[in-house]
């Protein structure tokens, strides 16, 4: 008897997984851990080349460590944590890193440890040798070029103006302003965030968010809109958190999540850098973070929180009318998908009647669509819908060429998957 | 024996639901509708008497084995009682459906029926839809289907 009521619920298991597994339906994700790579040491930067999937990295001591670390490729599900180092020249200590594409460098910002070559605020382009085939440290020598300083990063650090020059966050960001070639700079712990362009001068300064956080570590750009910050609520203090931010507001949240940390441990370890990894998990938009007190890569999901990921309208149905004091004027049913398929029925009352057939059709955002179609002869039609809320009186509207607006009665849906 | 029965039957239920899976995933059919109707014969609901009516919809039958979509009629006709022009607005959610070996589809959810006097909510609905018409039940009352007078309607693949 038992061993048939454990094939049954075995079974009816493996049926119930599998078939969650059929319907496409994945769980909430944003905040979740992908992967990880437990290192030794202090960590500090993280920085993420797509192209070859490795993992620049760096910690730092008492006495500096000049040493550039590399990890990977990074894989998935089981990271490759196989690591190396080669070594900077001069020697400097980098307490941020960030990939820049189109140069094919590390842009470095200096810890200005006592010993080491690194002034305050020194930031640094760092052209590094490959490592692929090493299997010995050191793996070559890093050659950094400074390009510019910024010493007053951080003189309003949570640490106190005592930790100013030491960059902690440095994002390179290929996008903003159009066509693209800037810096996003912060000091340790500080409550301040710099965009300067690349050679020097300052775009524009904005507090970090005073919540959650308020004293910012690393930061990464995501896409044209956005960017991410690590970020502690005090020095070395919890709750730590990873932030999303707007590039034209990088003072308010948008979306946050608590980076967890053993508050056993003095200091409770916390986020240092932070890298966009949008290959390694595909379909998935990831995000690494190193981290202080105990060097610890690991890899994040950002969800549909990533400008990369976000969601966009793939399909659309509904129909409804519009209707005046004679009543109907026109009514219309649709069911419309992305990239380019389905059909538009579109009758104006006492008028012509369009037979539609779809051609084109793209998500304008998470609520609204475009397309085009081809009617039953031959003739173009374009519109735009856009998908309000539920019944009459939500917004809901639909266009055809010049017809339509917000319906009178009726409902449009979009669907994002 | 019971336990080859047994095997035997998960067997098949597994095979089944492969197969039911798979099913929908051969292609996606959708309805899409605009245009007015006349009924064919006498109808009533909700004290109107029921002449004509508009109607906008589109309905998926998804690859996953879901449907959804949404289906609006303004049913328009005459009071009952004082016989002075009176209209019903039924606004269907669509959740489920099945495709007819006749080219024909049935689509069902719940509505908003919403009449001069009154507003009912989660009515349940469905709607035979051909490429000629609509018959439309609401909640128990099944109408006289209405004949495609003016637009049209497409049921066929994505």
């Amino acid at each position: 008897m038992t061993k048939r009521l454990l094939r049954i619920t075995f079974i009816a298991v493996f049926v119930a997984a599998w078939s969650f597994e059929m319907s496409g339906i994945s769980l909430a994700a944003f905040g979740t851990q992908l992967s990880q790579c437990t290192l030794s040491g202090n960590g500090r930067a993280v920085a993420f080349d797509p192209a070859t999937r490795l993992l620049y990295w760096t910690k730092t001591s008492p006495f500096g460590d000049t040493n550039i670390y590399v990890t990977g490729p990074t894989t998935t599900p089981t990271p490759t944590c196989t690591t190396v180092f080669v070594s900077t020249a001069p020697g400097i200590n980098f307490g941020a890193l960030s990939w820049d594409p189109n140069r094919q460098v590390l842009w470095g910002g200096a810890y200005p440890v006592a010993g080491t070559a690194g002034v305050p605020g020194g930031i640094y382009q760092i052209t590094v040798p490959s490592t692929t085939g090493c299997t010995t440290s050191p793996c070559g020598t890093a050659i950094a070029v400074q390009v510019f300083a910024l010493p007053s990063a951080g003189l309003d650090s949570c640490y106190g103006a005592g930790a100013a020059g030491f960059i902690d966050g440095l994002a390179y960001d290929g996008t903003t302003p159009p066509p693209g070639d800037s810096l996003w700079i912060s000091g340790d712990a500080a409550r301040t965030i710099y965009h300067m362009s690349t050679l020097g001068a300052v775009i524009g300064t904005s507090p970090v968010p005073a919540t959650p956080g308020g004293c910012n570590t690393g930061i990464t750009v995501d896409g044209s809109q956005f960017l991410w910050l690590g970020a502690q609520s005090g020095p070395d203090t919890p709750p730590y958190y990873i932030i999303k931010v707007a590039k034209a507001n990088p003072s308010a949240a948008l979306a946050s999540f608590v980076y967890p940390t053993n508050t056993g441990q003095t200091p409770p370890p916390g986020p240092e850098g932070l890298a966009l990894d949008l290959v390694t998990f595909a379909p998935k938009c990831a995000l690494w973070t190193n981290q202080f007190a105990q060097a610890v890569l690991t890899a994040w999901d950002l969800g549909s929180e990533s400008q990369s990921c976000s969601v966009t309208a793939i399909r659309a149905t509904g129909g409804g009318d519009f209707t005046n004091a004679s009543g109907v004027i026109a009514n219309f049913g649709m069911t419309i998908r992305a990239p380019g398929s389905g059909h538009v029925e579109f009758n104006v009352k006492n008028g012509m009647t369009f037979h539609c057939v779809v051609t084109f059709a793209t998500g304008t955002g998470a609520t609204d669509m475009d397309y085009t179609c081809n009617d039953q002869n031959g003739a173009p039609h374009s519109g735009h819908l856009h998908d309000g809320g539920n019944g009459s009186g939500s917004g809901d509207s639909f266009t055809f060429d010049a017809f339509g607006g917000v319906l009178t009665h009726g409902n449009v849906t979009v669907h994002t998957k | 024996m019971r336990r080859m029965t047994f095997s035997l039957t998960a067997t098949l239920l597994l095979v089944a639901s492969a197969l039911a899976l798979h099913a929908g995933a051969a292609g996606t059919t959708i309805a899409s509708a605009g245009g007015s109707g006349a009924f064919s014969s006498a109808s009533a609901l909700l004290g109107v008497d029921l002449s004509a009516s508009t109607f906008g919809g589109g309905v998926s039958f998804n690859a996953d084995g879901t449907v959804d979509g949404s289906l609006e009629e303004l049913l328009t006709g005459a009071d009952s009682i004082t016989g002075l022009p009176a209209t019903i607005l039924v606004e269907a959610t669509i959740t489920g459906g099945t495709a007819n070996a006749d080219g024909s589809v049935t689509v069902s959810g719940t509505a908003t029926v919403t009449t001069a006097s009154q507003t009912l909510t989660g009515v349940p609905v469905t709607a035979l839809m051909t490429t000629s018409g609509i018959t439309l039940t609401v909640g128990t009352t099944t109408l006289s289907p209405q004949t495609l007078a003016d637009g049209a309607i497409y049921i066929g693949p994505q």
